[in-house]
């Protein structure tokens, strides 16, 4: 079975995004089809029929928020790079298998798409590391990945 | 009396493997058909319609098991989805659209995929 940690949301303002995010801990792709109910008086039986009338996405994670950069952040963008992506920007997204050193490095994609930042919170407690919370909404089409992808190590 | 475990009641279609829970609801909708000529206060319900739905929490372990979850999701079509409880004679099948799904990437953690489906038509 694969572990979290190997499966990372690559994010950038422009196309064929490399950079992770950074400190990462959690990440949830959710899909949601809008269904209607679409029997009719040519339907037989008290069975009801749907048919799917819209999708939509969204994907939502949390990471550490870091004091600094350092040589572990190399190609990631910090808790500040996320957060100034919020906004009408398109931002251009992958989800990819990652290996090798701190699983920088793209193996194969699983999906992609475009989103928009729409949600950033920052929890700090006492005594525990700040994290930050990130909520994307999908804008346009899911695209299915393949295993012909671009490198994601800077 | 024999009773039936979690791990032998299962669900499956093309998208499911590695199954940890599922849940199965089958729905009867009801109207009340009470009339004036009808005394007292209780309600007389009929079913009118039936719908049914199958969620369940999967760990998903390669890259093209997740694609497959995208790829039903984008096309919006009709699955066989069915469940079958091992050594009963309680199994159902029928078609089914992938209408919501969240895929959870946890650090340390094993990949794991919720699916649910809302059934379209009858079962058998």
């Amino acid at each position: 079975m694969k572990k979290g940690q190997y499966i990372r949301l690559l994010l950038a303002t422009s196309a064929n995004p490399t950079k992770v995010i950074a400190a990462a801990k959690t990440m949830q792709l959710h899909g949601s089809a809008t269904t209607e109910e679409s029997s009719t008086k040519d339907t037989t039986g008290d069975d009801l029929e749907y048919e799917v009338t819209g999708l939509s996405y969204d994907i939502s994670g949390s990471g550490l928020v870091l004091s600094t950069d350092d040589s572990l952040n190399t190609g990631a963008n910090s808790a500040n790079d996320v957060l100034t992506m919020l906004g009408d920007t398109t931002l251009y997204w992958r989800i990819c298998l990652m290996e090798g050193t701190n699983n920088r490095t793209v193996v194969a994609e699983i999906a992609s798409g475009q989103a928009k930042l729409t949600q950033w919170s920052a929890q700090a407690q006492n005594k525990q590391n700040v994290t930050y919370n990130y909520q994307l909404t999908g804008f346009g089409a899911l695209a299915v990945g393949s295993d012909s992808v671009s490198s994601g190590t800077d | 009396m024999s009773k039936i475990k979690g791990q032998n009641f299962k669900t499956s279609c093309a998208l499911v493997a590695d199954e940890t829970n599922c849940t199965v609801t089958v729905q009867g909708n009801t109207e009340d058909t009470t009339t004036k000529s009808d005394t007292g206060l209780f309600a007389k319900n009929t079913v009118v319609s039936k719908q049914w739905s199958v969620q369940t929490d999967t760990y998903q372990a390669e890259t093209s098991q997740l694609r497959a979850i995208i790829t039903a999701f984008n096309t919006a079509a009709a699955i066989s989805v069915g469940w079958t409880a091992t050594g009963s004679n309680v199994s159902r099948s029928g078609q089914a659209l992938l209408n919501d799904f969240t895929m959870q990437f946890d650090d340390r953690q094993t990949v794991q995929c919720q699916l649910q489906f809302q059934g379209t038509g009858g079962l058998s």
